[in-house]
């Protein structure tokens, strides 16, 4: 350890004062030794970059692209200089810092644009690269990942709320399940092979709007969210497998063809009116057991499949407009009507007050909207990424491991667009990590983010 | 000094064998009196010494006092035979200097040397002298004062000798008083030793020079000894070096041994320098002096005084003779007693003089904090009654004149007058007279009297001092509010705009679940929005502007009562899809079998084309005048219209379910502006220009009026529990009223600068607002307490301003979302924001 050499020059000149690093990374493509090395302490995020990408070319002889990297301490990013971070963070400049690096995450460097009708209040991502969106067109529309429109399914009286994939992975009996402003919920087949959407039911029980739907795991159930306070959970198990097939007339006419061929139901599997809840704005059913539902009351109720009741409530300080959970962390971010989204840990003892005075669940605010935030998703497969979106136009890129987001597409912020949804797409089911993002809103736009020719891929 | 100086000369005296002689005769034994010896060595120099220059006068002040002692000893020593007393008062110093300085001499010189050289043979030979002396004071004892110094001076030094022991005493703190071994001579001899005189005339300033060097060796400056207690050294000199201890080092035997030293009684200890100093006689002197109070011993109080001679101006005395002392005697036997007694409680210490009163003063430190102490402090200091000065007379003015104006003068008929009024009423107690000449004014006979009143008002009536009230701080004069961080929650900023009208919006309305905002527009149109999405769902054009829309409150129904001219319009609004699929409620109270149905002027309809039906228009009123305002019920059924051209029947209550429509209201003196359901009683507002008249349905009666003292009212709202009510007019004002109070304002809020057009209460929370052309909306906190003792708490909170100003309108309506802290405005720009 040349710790000793490290402080003698620290002495000699400030400036030149290096702090001893070791390099790691997860991503093997881009692993350089791991040998400790003093590395000036001015340094930022740039020079660390520098640093790698002069480490990777002498390895490995060749001349590769230089790539900007992101660096963590101890999970946390880099953000200031090297000497700030460490002073910041308590930790000494004599010890042997361990830095994990990875690729840094760029704005994507194009986007694709699909015309919509109207506003687009909803989009769900596939894991087969399909999109499924809903407008205030009472249209609900599938797109695949390069931004083409395959199918429009028209059924809904009013405003599509929230829409949900049910089945994304058999190519040819796809569903899907929308929720509107009309109190009803429909589900809808979707045919790859013809491109043609299919109303195949209409769930109607609701008494007030529908403002949100979530999928069983074991895609055997449905979960709804509605203004008129209750979530309601609705068996559609039967008419998945029952859906028959022999209606392949197109259903363009709303009234004729389409009623004689959908089932309506009128009950649902189970009904809980949620107490004081102003209605219920967002739903999620992230694993078999656990239910999340958020509502205009400022809380996140945590519900208990079986028996149909509340396991846990967290009190926010904002109404809520989209929560989603992650199993691979087991967080739950909320998107909130002040401009934040706050993550919580329902693993948290919730009675344990803590020090600054915050709830106990909650264990980050990420505040970098201008406006109340209207979705926030996180990336599939991802402990630390999720996206957001708000009503002054802008898409923000997380990482929970930094305050700041890594990025934020603005580009409707000054036509003073509004953004309702954000989703994930991935193009090919085995490559998760490369999701895309597809955000919808007023300016009735599909928005596709991506870096390469959609094409290509 | 005198003796001092002598004794330098040993040298020089020594050569005198004569004096040594005179000296001889012989040690006595050391017992004898030691002072007397230098009375004695003087009486064998001063043989040779004569001629010395004394000055005469001194004869009367030979007192056998012992301040005295040390002076008249040096002219005994001069002139021992002589029997003059003069020289004994002529101080030697004065001698020398004089001899030095005029050095005319050479003589008198040598004899000065003379003299000291005696001395110096003193050392050796004193004793016999003493002898002498000792004889010769036996004998003057016997012998009478007057006949010669001698006898003076022997009962002087006796005198002093005693006191001298007492200053040993009282210097030293010395138990072991042995003075009795002192010898004088050898008292002399260290006081020669410690000094070397020699015959240069500089002598005296280099010695005064080098003792002054002497005396600040010690360079620590003034800072407690004790600090060096515990070191070798008690200091550092001039370069720095240590000043090693040495008299205090010593351990007591040492130190008893030194009390061996037959000077040791007039030894001194020098804290500073750590050093043993001899005092000399002069010092003696001087401190006895000082001790007995009298002049030191080379002052001559009584100097030779020329008298110019009478002069008739002198202001001065002739003289300047002390007081007689027999002027400070008492007199009188009484008061000779009385000092005696006085003298003697003064010695045995029952009367003490430095015994101050203090108040020692304490100060409470964990109480209320000086400041009380301050005021107390104060107060006594104020504890002196202040004169008041008594209320000034007016002064007489032209009517008291005995010569006054003209106009002044009564004439018969304001005399007559005069003597009908009440004599309390008259303007002053006199009739005006007119005088030519001073000399007829009659004597004045309500003098007394009036004098007597003055006399009595000025004793009875009490008086109190204008204390001008001083407040250093304005804060002190607000009302101690909570702050509004405490608030919370309440709107505080804008978060999203509504677009999409194209004039201004007049009116807003929230729908009971908050999920909807409906707003008319001077743009002729209606529109419906989702807040959570902003989108605009629903568009409705009608005839004319729209006035007025109104959200049924009841959540079952999906009702919206839109006004505009003189037509109210009932819609359901398609929010969920087709027009004909509402609720089950909805559908209810608003299905009757009869289309068309009238009364009291009012027409309903229920219009069947095909464009209305799928807009949701559900029925359509047609009144006589134009509607400004509507109302409804919290149940849902009754709504309200005010149209304020119609005069006397301008408020009308309709009955939805049944389709009718009546108007109870007569009284009314100004066109009634906005009426308004209580929120849980059938109870009924109704403002006019400036009065809220408040009816019980029921009884169909007026319960009360409430005084505004508003010239216009705009808006008025009922707090949701029924017992407060806001107004706000388009004077700038807005009035809280508390019904169980007063019908009277409870508050008067004059924020606004200009006309207010709308005051809401929130629904669920203690938040209410008010928006005004100036193109703010003023958020408070009002809230409403139980219990009826505590009035209602309103607090400013917000000023939100963000709209802007079209054709001098800025805000012209706002609404509260029902559950959440949000507030809706819109604006003469044709926007909708809410703020959260």
């Amino acid at each position: 350890m040349d710790t000793t050499t490290t402080t003698k020059e620290n002495k000699k000149n400030k400036q030149e004062s290096k702090v001893k690093v070791r390099f790691i990374t997860n991503d093997p493509n881009i692993r350089v030794t791991d040998t400790p090395l003093a590395v000036p302490v001015n340094l930022g995020r740039l020079g660390l970059s520098e640093v790698i990408n002069h480490l990777r070319n002498s390895e490995e002889e060749e001349n590769q692209v230089t790539k900007p990297f992101d660096f963590l301490i101890n999970s946390k990013f880099i953000r200031t200089s090297l000497d700030k971070h460490i002073k910041n963070a308590n930790l000494t400049e004599e010890d042997v810092i361990t830095i994990e690096y990875l690729e840094a995450i760029t704005e994507p460097k194009k986007e694709k644009e699909c015309q919509h009708d109207d506003w687009i209040s909803c989009v769900e991502g596939g894991l087969n690269g399909l999109i499924v969106s809903g407008s205030y067109d009472l249209g609900v529309r599938v797109w695949d990942n390069s931004g083409n429109l395959l199918s429009t399914g028209t059924g809904h009286l009013a405003g599509v709320k929230s829409v949900a994939w049910i089945n994304d992975k058999n190519q040819d009996a796809l569903s899907f399940v929308s929720a509107s402003l009309d109190k009803t919920i429909r589900l809808w087949n979707f045919s790859n092979t013809d491109k043609i959407i299919k109303a195949t039911a209409v769930l109607k029980e609701h008494t007030g709007t529908v403002e949100s739907v979530s999928i069983s795991p074991d895609r055997q159930k449905i979960m709804s969210g509605s203004m008129d306070s209750t979530i309601k959970l609705w068996n559609i198990k039967d008419l998945n497998s029952s859906t028959p097939n022999t209606s392949t007339q197109t259903s363009k006419k709303r009234k004729a063809a389409a009623t004689e061929e959908i089932h309506t139901i009128t009950e649902s599997l189970a009904s809980v009116t949620v107490p004081n809840s102003q209605g219920v704005t967002t739903v999620s059913w992230p694993t078999q057991f656990q239910l999340i539902s958020g509502s205009m009351d400022h809380s996140i109720r945590l519900w208990d499949l079986n028996t149909m009741s509340v396991s846990e409530t967290i009190h926010t300080p904002s109404p809520l407009h989209d929560v989603s959970y992650t199993v691979e962390s087991g967080l739950i971010v909320s998107a909130h009507a002040d401009r934040t989204i706050r993550i919580w840990d329902p693993r948290l003892n919730n009675t344990v007050v803590t020090a600054e005075g915050g709830h106990p669940m909650q264990t980050q605010s990420l505040i970098s909207h201008k406006k109340w935030v209207s979705s926030a998703k996180w990336k599939p497969n991802s402990k630390y990424h999720l996206c957001s979106t708000s009503l002054d136009g802008s898409i923000k890129y997380w990482d929970i491991r930094t305050k700041i987001p890594l990025y934020s597409i603005d580009r409707l912020t000054e036509s003073n667009e509004k953004l309702f949804c954000s989703t994930w797409i991935t193009d090919k089911p085995a490559n998760i990590d490369q999701s895309l993002m597809v955000s919808g809103g007023s300016d009735s736009k599909l928005r596709i983010y991506h870096d390469d020719d959609l094409n290509n891929k | 000094m005198a003796i001092d100086k002598k004794p330098t000369t040993k040298t020089t005296a020594a050569k005198k064998p004569a004096v040594a002689a005179a000296a001889a005769p012989a040690k006595k034994d050391e017992k004898v009196v030691a002072k007397k010896t230098p009375v004695a060595t003087p009486a064998a120099a001063v043989k040779a010494s004569t001629p010395v220059k004394v000055a005469p006068t001194k004869v009367a002040p030979v007192k056998p006092t012992t301040t005295a002692v040390v002076q008249q000893k040096q002219p005994q020593k001069q002139q021992p035979t002589k029997s003059t007393p003069q020289p004994k008062k002529e101080p030697v110093i004065e001698n020398k200097r004089k001899t030095l300085e005029e050095s005319e001499d050479e003589e008198e010189e040598e004899e000065d040397e003379l003299d000291f050289g005696e001395i110096r043979e003193d050392i050796s030979e004193d004793e016999g002298d003493d002898e002498e002396d000792l004889d010769q004071e036996d004998q003057d004892e016997s012998e009478q004062e007057s006949e010669s110094k001698v006898d003076l001076d022997s009962l002087v030094e006796y005198r002093s000798d005693d006191e001298e022991e007492e200053e040993e005493e009282s210097i030293k703190s010395n138990t072991t008083s042995s003075k009795s071994g002192i010898d004088s001579s050898e008292d002399e001899d260290t006081t020669v030793i410690g000094k070397k005189w020699t015959s240069d005339p500089n002598q005296f300033y280099d010695d005064e020079d080098s003792s002054e060097d002497e005396s600040l060796v010690n360079r620590v400056g003034n800072i407690p000894l004790e600090w060096y207690e515990d070191y070798d050294h008690i200091g550092y000199d001039v370069d720095g070096n240590k000043i090693m201890k040495t008299e205090s080092n010593k351990d007591s035997i040492d130190k008893f041994l030194d009390q061996a030293d037959p000077n040791f009684w007039r030894t001194v200890y020098d804290k500073v320098n750590d050093k043993n100093v001899l005092l000399s006689p002069e010092d003696m002197a001087l401190l006895k002096n000082i001790q007995n109070r009298q002049f030191p011993p080379d002052y001559d109080p009584y100097e030779f005084w020329y008298d110019p001679g009478p002069n008739p101006d002198s202001i001065h005395p002739m003289h300047n003779a002390p007081r007689p002392k027999r002027s400070f005697f008492p007199h009188g036997t009484d008061e000779e007693r009385e000092i005696r007694r006085l003298t003697k409680l003064i010695r045995a210490g029952w009367i003490t003089f430095d015994k101050k009163d203090k108040k020692t003063h304490t100060y409470d430190i964990w109480g209320e904090g000086a400041k009380t102490d301050e005021v107390e402090l104060n107060q006594d200091k104020h504890k002196a009654i202040t004169r008041i000065p008594a209320p000034k007379q007016r002064l007489p003015g032209n009517v008291e004149s005995f010569n006054p104006p003209e106009e002044y003068l009564l004439t018969d008929n304001e005399m007559k007058a005069w003597h009908l009024m009440d004599p309390r009423e008259r303007p002053h107690n006199f009739i005006p007279q007119k005088y030519n000449f001073l000399r007829h004014i009659p004597t004045y006979n309500k003098l007394i009297k009036e004098r007597f009143e003055r006399c009595l008002d000025l004793y009875l009536c009490p008086r109190t001092k204008k204390v001008k009230q001083f407040t250093k701080d304005a804060n002190q004069f607000l009302p101690k509010l909570p702050k509004p961080q405490d608030l919370r929650p309440f709107p505080s900023h804008e978060e999203i705009q509504f677009n999409g009208h194209t004039d201004r919006v007049r009116t807003i309305s929230v729908s009971p679940n908050g999920q909807w905002l409906a707003s008319g527009s001077n743009d002729n149109t209606v529109r419906i929005w989702e807040v959570s999405s902003t989108r605009c769902v629903y568009t409705l054009q009608v005839d004319n502007e729209v006035q007025c829309v109104a959200w049924n409150p009841n959540p079952l129904f999906n009702i919206l009562a839109i006004a505009h001219n003189n037509k109210v319009v009932i819609i359901t609004p398609p929010l969920y899809g087709p027009a004909n699929l509402q609720t089950a409620d909805t559908e209810r109270i608003l299905t009757k079998p009869d289309a068309h149905s009238s009364s009291k002027n009012v027409d309903w309809y229920a219009p069947s084309d095909s464009a209305s039906v799928e807009k949701g228009v559900r029925l359509e009123l047609h009144l006589a005048f134009k509607v400004v305002n509507i109302t409804w019920h919290f149940k849902g059924d009754y709504f309200s219209t005010t149209s304020p051209e119609e005069g006397s029947k301008s408020v009308k209550i309709h009955h939805l379910s049944k389709r009718a429509s009546q108007s109870p209201f007569r009284r009314s003196k100004t066109p009634n502006q906005v009426s308004k359901f209580h929120p849980t009683k059938p109870i009924f507002f109704v403002a006019d220009q400036n009065i809220i008249r408040v009816y019980d349905l029921m009884k169909q009666e007026l319960i009360k009026k409430l005084i505004t003292g508003c010239r216009y009212i705009s808006s008025i709202d009922i707090h949701p529990g029924g017992d407060n009510v806001i107004m706000s007019g388009y004077d700038k004002k807005v009035c809280w009223f508390d019904l169980d109070l007063s019908v009277k304002p409870y508050k008067v809020l004059n924020y606004h600068k200009l006309a207010v057009r709308k005051v809401i209460y929130h629904p669920t929370l203690p938040l209410f607002a008010s928006c005004s052309d100036d193109l703010s909306i003023h958020i408070f906190h009002g809230m409403v307490y139980d219990d009826l003792l505590q009035n209602a708490l309103i607090v400013p909170l917000k000023i939100l301003k963000t709209h802007q100003s079209v054709n001098d309108l800025g805000v012209l309506d706002i609404a509260f979302h029902p559950k959440q802290p949000w507030i809706f405005s819109s604006g003469a720009d044709s926007t909708i924001r809410l703020y959260i």
